[in-house]
């Protein structure tokens, strides 16, 4: 049996008070987030995003809401698994996937994903975070690429210095071979001395 | 071939059209006499439920939309400081019913909204709704959005039972029943719209269709909705 609690008219006031205050909490961390945020029901539903979101994707609140997340990601099966994931998992998801924007831009993006689970653990949808990777990828595509050209400089300067040694190598070489035919044609010559 | 219906106008008017649209385009203005019944309708809408008609109505019609609506809230005597800086409004507080009500109609007149506009409007409603976006646990399966029905009607308005009526999952369809409301005519398309979006949230198509079955204004004891998916 539950006892029905009857609460007192200034401690419902309070109680709502308390909910304004936390309902515009969240809304005002919401909108001040600099990072691209949407919540997403158990069906991948978008059902709110904010600003920077709005941002970075070119679209408006309205052509979002409603609609899967699956049309944002250009991997469509990448999408599927990262989904199912975040269903099943209870910590924090993340992964990189292309971004598509309204204008049809491809943007290289960090995604992470935390499930929203109720009391009971049934899955009641997650946070999404889109982190533009794009200067990321720039910087990290520059870096290859200067590594790569200093490999092949390292690589030709290697070969020179091979090809040197092989050259010098040859040289002492025929030296030596020469240094022993002088002394053989030295011992030979000292030979004939003495028996002439 | 649809069936001419004989409808019961709000306050005592009634109209026999063949198309529900005709009845959402004024041909006159709204009389005194109306805005004195919005006024006196006995009930109360949460602080959400206004707040998300104005942002909705800033949506469809812009800016400029909004400052028509204040024009004419002022020049029928119902303009109300609240709608001014609605963002602020309180969204968990009470409102008189007529706070809620009052925008609509009046849009509906100065924007000539038809029934289609009116669904959409209704949709807007429902998607930017901070309750729809916390009360995640009602999302969970279209049976438990329908058999919340009543609970996410009190959050939302007093009086009034929406009364979860059938689910039919293998006919996918359902009926919702909206007993002790009787708001406005252009209300029961707003809500057509807003149960067509709610419902979409939990099912894989988007092909929902919402039809009002029976309305209050067509003398009907109740509305009732039958929602119908793919």
């Amino acid at each position: 049996m539950f006892r029905k609690t009857v609460l007192k008219e200034e401690d419902f006031q309070e109680l709502k008070e308390n909910l304004e205050d936390l309902q515009k909490y969240v809304e005002d961390l919401i909108m001040f987030l600099p990072l691209a945020f949407c919540a997403v029901n158990p069906f991948n539903i978008i059902l709110g995003v904010n600003q920077a979101f709005r941002d970075l994707t070119n679209y408006d609140e309205m052509e979002v809401l409603g609609n899967e997340i699956d049309f944002l990601f250009l991997e469509k099966e990448k999408t599927l698994a990262f989904k199912e994931k975040v269903a099943r998992e209870t910590k924090r998801i993340t992964d990189e996937f292309i971004l598509l924007t309204k204008d049809n831009k491809e943007i290289p993006v960090s995604l992470s994903a935390l499930a929203r689970r109720s009391e009971k653990g049934e899955f009641l949808g997650y946070f999404l975070t889109i982190l533009d990777i794009s200067e990321t990828k720039k910087f990290q595509e520059e870096l290859e690429r200067k590594i790569k050209e200093r490999t092949k400089e390292l690589q030709e300067k290697i070969e020179e210095l091979e090809n040197f040694e092989k050259l010098i190598i040859g040289r002492e070489l025929k030296m030596i071979e020469l240094k022993e035919e002088n002394t053989a044609l030295k011992e030979k010559l000292a030979k004939n001395e003495k028996s002439g | 071939m649809r069936k001419a219906v004989r409808y019961l106008l709000p306050f005592g008017r009634s109209l026999e059209i063949n198309n529900i649209s005709k009845i959402l385009m004024p041909q006159n203005r709204i009389s005194q006499e109306e805005i004195r019944k919005i006024k006196g309708l006995e009930g109360k809408a949460r602080g959400q439920t206004i707040r998300n008609a104005l942002e909705s109505i800033l949506l469809m019609e812009g800016k400029e939309g909004l400052v028509k609506l204040e024009r004419r809230l002022k020049e029928i005597g119902c303009w109300n400081e609240i709608y001014k800086d609605y963002k602020k409004i309180k969204i968990f507080e009470w409102y008189p019913l007529w706070y809620d009500l009052l925008p609509i109609v009046v849009a509906v007149d100065i924007f000539n909204w038809d029934e289609e506009k009116l669904k959409q409007f209704g949709r807007y409603n429902q998607k930017i709704s901070f309750f729809e976006k916390v009360f995640l646990k009602y999302f969970i399966s279209l049976e438990i959005v329908f058999k919340s029905s009543p609970g996410r009607w009190k959050k939302h308005y007093r009086p009034g039972d929406l009364e979860p009526v059938e689910f039919n999952g293998k006919e996918k369809n359902a009926t919702l029943r909206l007993k002790n409301f009787v708001g406005h005519s252009s209300f029961c398309s707003l809500l057509l719209g807003y149960f067509e979006s709610a419902t979409s949230y939990v099912v894989s198509s988007k092909k929902v269709k919402v039809e009002e079955t029976k309305c209050v204004f067509r003398g009907d004891p109740y509305h009732e909705f039958l929602v119908r998916w793919e």
